[in-house]
């Protein structure tokens, strides 16, 4: 009994120094540092995954709701090699015609040599579409399906579609294509972390991709774990009209085609608001195939040109410089100016487009003819300071503030600055040694059009988050001459114009506006008479304007001259665009408001 | 007097039995401490693998909804609809002729403005999460954050 007790004894102490040893061993391992970072390290590579996750990408709507970007759902299908190496041949049979891939890619993607630490998984496409993964869905179930003879289930057992997998994964799309692609920009699906470029995908990434969280997710199933809330990227409806924009887009198109121009840009502004209502450029890409950007796109024609790419307007600068004239009371608009042909200063002469001297002019016969000239004299009379000035309240000086990325401006040199000298003052006056880009214009001329009230030009009307919307509100940003000044101004052009370039008239509704024909400088050469910008900016109706249009055709071979590609191009677009912006023309106002309703070939419906 | 004294306490064989319930009596506490640990514990699991579905279930209505809205943009994307229109035979205004339509003012006609925006500002973002941070966190945290929290609520 007694040996049975001392047994028992040894037992009881074998086993309490058994569990103390286990006691304090688990004590040592639960406060020892190196111990815990061991279990931490283990437990970062076998107990937790970490990915990234982000929130669906808001979209992209015109004016009307309709989806200029959104996002779709598409599927990465990809072997895995462990079990496609050995009938890659049958693989690709299934996979090639439900895929429309090339039977030989495939097969040699199924058998590339399985390795552990070097090739797991070879993936063939990232854009499987639902119903391809439905019909491959299908033909596996067939396959399992099928009856085998004894002698076959033991040959081919393996060959079977089990190594073909797939993920689910969202894109970006562009259902309208290349429709307004220069003001959407485009955000690289392939590779995402690249960000967003141009545009407003661009502009408003930040707000567009939602959020972007790194989360460590427990292997554990015992551990209770959840996605964080994800709210999706707010969403931005765009001031354009999409039926709008495509006809300015068309126009603007077949004149870079027709003209052999390098590049085109229209924009249709509100002067009363600001508002982008068409800004098209040509050329465009896909957004969907957004990697042919580089192709297409260089420094010297960029993605797009509307707000990208200072230029030397020419003639159509003529308008700031008659209008700070007027508004300064350096002139009148019958004030005469005798051409002499040629206006000189520190023994540089300027000359008139032509070479020619018109003699008398008044202000409007200096716009008719476009003389640089007058427009010289004029700039001397406002003076160089305030000259300056003018431009600065013009907003000439610094970017518009437009919501796109990329928005560039050419600083002006004024007095003082390096590249100023006193020829600067007459050349700037009718747009040369001056840079500017056609937003920056159209906000300009957007005073001449609204009182001279200048209004911020915005292309976002408002943007949608998941908990509240923020809608533009129009702001004006100067007053940079007199509401009489705007009035003046504009008769005085809607006047010019009949003479200068009858083909931008639009048929029932009276424009104010201004041709412009920029020669450009070539290095080493200088000023090019057969390399020009050929530019139109338009506004109406002249009593009470609604619309501002530019108009830009770079360097076109076919014919240079502003008032003859870029002037009828304005009225083509306009004539057609009226209706869409729901404008009626003089003639249908007149017919509504007053009891005569003018007869068509008349022009009384000019002056109701 | 002669007297008899016992050698055990008692007898050996109660001993035993008294040594055999005590175990036994261990053993059922720990079988019951360890049964409500794995009733919790499979209740847990459970709990989780509901939730992982509904997740997946979240994630593929999520991408069901941006892929639909899409097809619906597809669908009545510019070209698709003028290409439709055209196939029923209209044809485009010409803006020249001033004969083939006609302006006129409707009284009380708004401007599109907003209204057809209103669609715009439905888009469904993701759900939140109907899993209260209670039954995520632990009672460790959750006395933190409450005693911090009132610490912060006191000052």
């Amino acid at each position: 009994m007694n040996r049975i007790d001392s047994r028992l004894k040894f037992l009881v102490i074998a086993l309490s120094i058994f569990f103390g040893g286990v006691f304090l061993r688990i004590l040592y391992l639960q406060t020892n540092a190196s111990a815990i970072a061991l279990k931490e390290s283990i437990g970062e590579s076998f107990e937790y995954m970490t990915l990234e996750i982000n929130s669906e990408r808001g979209n992209i709507y015109d004016r009307q709701g309709y989806l200029l970007a959104g996002n779709s759902v598409s599927y990465t299908v990809s072997l895995k090699l462990q079990t496609s190496n050995t009938h890659g041949e049958f693989i690709a049979n299934y996979l090639a015609p439900i895929l429309n891939m090339d039977h030989e890619v495939i097969k040699k993607s199924a058998e590339i040599k399985f390795d552990e630490k070097k090739a797991v998984e070879m993936p063939l496409t990232n854009f499987a579409t639902k119903e391809q993964i439905e019909k491959i869905e299908q033909v596996k179930k067939f396959l399992d399906q099928r009856e085998l003879s004894s002698f076959e289930s033991k040959t081919k057992t393996l060959e079977n579609l089990d190594s073909v997998v797939y993920y689910p994964n969202i894109h970006r799309y562009y259902p309208n294509k290349d429709l307004a692609s220069n003001v959407i920009g485009f955000f690289p699906f392939l590779n995402p972390s690249a960000g967003a470029s141009y545009g407003i995908e661009q502009f408003y990434d930040e707000i567009l991709s939602g959020h972007s969280i790194e989360h460590r997710f427990s292997l554990d199933p015992n551990v209770p774990d959840t996605i964080p809330d994800m709210p999706k990227g707010a969403s931005v409806v765009l001031t354009i009209d999409r039926k709008v924009q495509s006809i300015v887009e068309d126009s603007i198109k077949e004149a870079v085609v027709n003209n052999k121009a390098k590049s085109g840009t229209i924009i249709i502004s509100n002067p009363k608001t600001g508002e982008i209502m068409a800004m098209a450029t040509y050329p465009r890409i896909d957004p969907n195939e957004y990697w042919k950007s580089s192709e297409v796109f260089t420094k010297d024609n960029r993605f797009n040109p509307a707000v990208m790419q200072p230029y030397e307007v020419g003639s159509v600068f003529k308008v700031i410089t008659l209008a700070a004239g007027i508004d300064s009371g350096a002139i009148k608009p019958e004030t005469v100016f005798n051409d002499t042909g040629t206006y000189d200063i520190m023994g540089v002469s300027i000359y008139n487009w032509d070479r020619g001297a018109w003699g008398p002019q008044t202000m409007i016969g200096c716009m008719q003819h476009s003389l640089n000239t007058c427009l010289s004299w004029i700039a001397e009379q406002i003076g160089v300071d305030r000259f300056y000035k003018y431009l600065d309240a013009f907003g000439l000086n610094q970017p518009t503030g437009i919501q796109l990325a990329h928005e560039e401006y050419y600083p002006i040199s004024k007095p003082g600055d390096n590249y100023w000298t006193p020829i600067s003052l007459p050349t700037n006056s009718f747009g040369q040694g001056i840079m500017t880009t056609p937003i920056q214009m159209i906000t300009a001329v957007n005073a001449l059009a609204n009182g001279g009230k200048m209004m911020k030009p915005y292309i976002v009307k408002g943007i949608y988050f998941d908990d509240h919307a923020e809608i533009t509100q129009p702001e004006m940003i100067g007053q940079p001459i007199s509401a009489e000044t705007a009035k003046t101004v504009t008769e005085m052009l809607a006047t010019s114009l009949e003479v200068e370039a009858s083909d931008s008239l639009m048929e029932y509704t009276r424009i104010a506006g201004k041709t412009g024909t920029g020669e450009i400088a070539k290095e080493g050469v200088g000023y090019v008479l057969s390399v020009t910008n050929a530019s139109f900016v338009g506004w109406g109706p002249a009593d009470d304007p609604q619309f501002v249009a530019y108009v830009w055709l770079q360097e076109p071979l076919v014919n240079i001259w502003g008032s003859e590609v870029s002037a009828p191009l304005f009225s083509e677009v306009m004539t057609e665009v009226q209706l869409y912006l729901h404008l009626p023309t003089d003639r249908q106002l007149a017919c509504i408001y007053t009891e005569n309703c003018p007869s068509k070939d008349s022009d009384e419906y000019h002056y109701w | 007097m002669k007297t008899s004294q016992s050698a055990y306490r008692l007898a050996p064989w109660r001993k035993q039995i008294q040594n055999i319930l005590n175990v036994l009596i261990a053993l059922i506490f720990i079988a019951s401490i360890t049964m409500i640990y794995l009733y919790c514990s499979a209740q847990m699991t459970k709990m989780k693998l509901e939730i992982q579905v509904l997740h997946d279930e979240r994630s593929s209505l999520t991408r069901m909804i941006a892929d639909n809205l899409t097809q619906e943009g597809q669908i009545t994307s510019f070209f698709e609809m003028e290409k439709r229109a055209r196939q029923a035979g209209y044809i485009p205004i010409d803006m020249y002729d001033e004969e083939v339509y006609t302006y006129l003012p409707v009284a009380g006609f708004q401007d599109e403005s907003f209204s057809s925006l209103n669609g715009v500002s439905q888009i469904n973002s993701i759900p939140v999460s109907i899993v209260k941070p209670e039954y995520t966190e632990s009672l460790q945290r959750w006395l933190k954050e409450n005693v911090s929290i009132k610490k912060s609520g006191d000052q």
